[in-house]
């Protein structure tokens, strides 16, 4: 028995010192910054040092604090609006460069195109385009259509949506190249099968395509809704969070903590608060994908 | 053998990521240059590294004069080699993230520079040098002007020297007030002196040349400072200590007033910028491109535009802070900013950092090199085509003996017409008030969000906003303050 494992730790020993460097960055880049912040989210600070134990105070500060309902909701209407505006379009895009005969190339390299652009350059270009003044451009169409302008991201109402029109902008070329990666691995004859019993064009999107690829879809929600949780970017460019607070993210009010306030510690819970979440987020999904 | 290879490898690249990990070894030229600070026993002097801060980038205008500075600097005093480092409070923006950032890993240079909005945080998180006795020893501390010292101090130590003391005041674009119909017969602004003449003036810029009458930020905390300094005018006090507990009272008469004013100029008279979500880079600009006819500002305010936007030195004229019908005066808030030597520096960086500063002009005293240091910081102003001659409140009492040097210097070297800061000459009708001492900067994240309800809903209702943000600046940072306490 002895001399098994031996030999079988003989034959495996390449394999795990291949797995080390990856393990070794993992360890000091994802697991000690999130075990240290949860560590120090108990403590008081001056400046970045911590200095005496606070218990859950750092917490409570957070949770009571006037905005951060607000602040959470903001989050979730982005993850919302993120889902709603910005799940589909993709998919639709992988369809419909999967079912176009030509200028395939030049369809993927469009799509593509905005994903690289920096996100803070990005932010700033659509920060532009909503300008709120009689000179905007969007305000300029809407004055030829004979419109009235728009404060766009100055309006409360819409300055979640128009930011996460932005997002959605910038990132959906990236999800629409591993859809159609994905597209091109589904079954052809399972099209062909559909077609002989007779099934039109969104039949088969619905029976075939769907079902098939459903796996990376349900995959890219769950990154989508763990990603778009942790805006930071645009708000910070576009909005600095306001008006009012109306765009504010957890995100964007921990850097402010840490950063502007000189209250690490609070920017520390909330950083772990959103730990919690997005955790009981990830064990349903993988709680269903089990049981599937 | 091939697999014996490959693992040697991977382990090789391991060790290495492994000790190129290990920071024990890492030495700050702060470190480096504390043991080398410390004075020793033999004759000659110990070698110091002196690492300057908000060291201009090459492309800088007044890189070349520093540079001459540096080498001057280095021939009169050869055991200090001065290392630049162009982090600055200001890089990256008004809230000096990355400024923090490299205090809390104990990456600041030795010299630093911060305005006086910052005291309290740099002092109280521990950054900042006690420096009370480097100060006495060079017999300083008489000349320093309470005023100013206020700012450089906590519990009668002080931690900095302040450097310039910059009150704000109103700031006005010549070219646009001229193209208004708003100018004397010598072309010099009529210069509003009354919140209602600032109104009237504002609505009459908007209706003839079509620009924003009035500007003003309302992102990343400077919206609130504006507020601030408003409402100042008005008589408000935004925090009030009773009883020993402190008190957000900015939600009485004198900041609505003030809102109110900010609120009817927006919505009654269509004057004032359009983005309602406008941080500072917005309002220079417009003031720099002629997109603006006013907004708060000081003299040297100028100096970014220029160097920015190309704009010309006689384009700007500052006054003093309009005043309101209800308070009367011109009221200034205390802003300028200070020099501080980092925690980490020795007695001898300290005073070599202090010779530093005489060499570029900053003393009390007369000597040679600081007259020399200051008229080349003034021949570099004009070189640069900066406005020279407007004057400031001194960081030095008038018994400063480098006072009157400084204001001579500066006589002789005026390039700008003094008719565009008449009014703001006139210094002994400023009343100077300090910034609100407790969460100062989360005050004015509140306020933020007050000045960005009023720019953009005609139907916010001012009081309503400051009792909401008087209420819930008082439960999440002052009744926490005082539960400290």
């Amino acid at each position: 028995m002895k001399i098994k494992s031996l030999r079988r730790i003989r034959r495996d020993v390449l394999s795990w010192l291949l797995a080390v460097p990856a393990l070794i960055v993992f360890l000091i880049f994802s697991w000690e910054p999130l075990l240290s912040q949860i560590y120090y989210s108990f403590y008081n600070f001056q400046g970045f040092t911590p200095t005496t134990f606070a218990g859950l105070q750092n917490y409570l500060n957070v949770l009571t604090n006037s905005g951060f309902q607000q602040t959470l909701l903001n989050t979730l209407k982005y993850v919302f609006w993120s889902l709603i505006l910005g799940w589909p379009v993709p998919i639709l895009a992988a369809l419909f460069i999967n079912e176009i005969p030509w200028f395939k190339s030049f369809f993927k390299f469009s799509i593509y195109f905005p994903v690289m652009i920096p996100q803070i350059a990005t932010a700033l270009m659509w920060d532009l385009i909503y300008n709120p003044s009689q000179h905007g451009f969007l305000n300029e169409l809407l004055t030829k259509m004979g419109l009235p302008i728009s404060q766009w991201l100055q309006n409360s109402h819409m300055t979640i949506v128009l930011i996460t029109v932005t997002m959605i902008w910038s990132g959906f070329g990236g999800t629409t190249l591993l859809y159609l990666a994905s597209l091109q691995g589904v079954n052809r004859e399972l099209y062909e099968a559909a077609a002989i019993d007779g099934a039109g064009i969104l039949r088969r999107i619905w029976n075939v395509t769907l079902p098939s690829i459903a796996p990376i879809l349900k995959l890219l929600l769950i990154l989508q809704i763990s990603g778009i949780f942790q805006i930071f970017v645009q708000p910070l460019a576009m909005t600095s969070g306001g008006p009012d607070n109306a765009s504010m993210s957890l995100l964007l009010q921990g850097y402010y903590d840490a950063f502007s306030y000189s209250t690490p510690q609070d920017s520390m819970a909330i950083g772990v608060i959103m730990f919690i979440i997005l955790a009981i987020i990830s064990v349903v999904y993988l709680r269903t994908s089990k049981e599937e | 053998m091939k697999k014996w290879i490959t693992g040697f490898c991977v382990t090789a690249l391991t060790l290495m990521l492994a000790t190129g990990c290990n920071n024990s070894s890492s030495s700050t030229s702060n470190n480096a240059s504390k043991k080398s600070g410390t004075t020793s026993s033999s004759k000659k002097p110990a070698h110091i590294t002196l690492t300057i801060g908000d060291w201009p980038t090459k492309t800088d205008p007044t890189y070349k004069q520093y540079e001459q500075w540096k080498k001057e600097y280095e021939q009169k005093y050869p055991n200090v080699t001065i290392k630049e480092s162009p982090l600055s409070y200001w890089t990256g923006g008004s809230n000096g993230s990355s400024f923090y950032t490299a205090a809390a890993a104990g990456q600041l240079p030795n010299l630093n520079s911060a305005p006086f909005t910052e005291t309290s945080r740099v002092v109280g998180n521990g950054y900042a040098a006690d420096i009370t006795n480097s100060l006495k020893n060079e017999g300083w501390l008489k000349y320093i002007n309470p005023t100013a010292a206020k700012s450089v101090t906590q519990n009668g130590k002080y931690y900095g020297i302040p450097v310039a003391i910059q009150p704000e005041g109103l700031w006005i674009n010549v070219a646009v007030f001229k193209k208004a119909g708003l100018v004397n017969k010598k072309g010099l602004p009529e210069v509003p002196q009354t919140w209602a003449e600032v109104e009237k003036d504002a609505k009459i810029i908007h209706q003839k040349t079509g620009v924003a009458g009035w500007v003003m930020p309302s992102e990343k905390n400077m919206g609130g400072w504006f507020f601030l300094q408003m409402a100042y005018t008005y008589g408000e006090q935004f925090e009030k200590k009773t009883n020993g507990k402190w008190k957000a009272t900015f939600n009485d008469q004198p900041a609505v007033q003030a809102l109110t004013w900010l609120k009817n100029l927006k919505w009654k008279d269509n004057a004032v910028q359009s983005k309602s979500l406008a941080d500072f880079n917005y309002v220079l600009q417009a003031m720099g491109t002629n997109q603006a006819g006013m907004m708060f500002g000081s003299p040297d305010w100028t100096n970014i535009l220029i160097k920015q936007y190309h704009a010309n030195r006689n384009n700007y004229a500052v006054a003093l802070m309009p005043e309101s019908q209800s308070y009367g005066k011109r009221v200034e808030e205390v802003g300028g900013i200070w020099d501080f030597f980092s925690k980490s520096s020795s007695p001898d960086q300290i005073k070599a950092g202090i010779n530093w500063l005489t060499m570029t002009g900053v003393t009390p005293f007369v000597k040679s090199d600081a007259v020399k240091g200051f008229t080349q910081g003034v021949l570099s102003n004009v070189k640069l085509k900066y406005p020279v001659g407007p004057s400031d409140p001194s960081q030095w009492t008038s018994k400063a003996p480098m006072l009157k040097k400084e204001q001579s210097i500066v006589k002789k070297h005026i390039n700008v017409n003094m008719g565009l800061y008449q009014d703001w000459e006139n210094h002994s009708l400023k009343y100077m008030k300090a910034e609100p001492p407790i969460d100062t900067q989360q005050m004015y994240a509140a306020l933020d969000q007050v000045v960005q309800k009023v720019l953009s809903d005609k139907n916010a209702d001012p009081k309503a906003l400051l009792d909401n943000a008087a209420k819930n600046f008082q439960k999440d940072y002052l009744d926490k303050y005082n539960a400290k306490q």
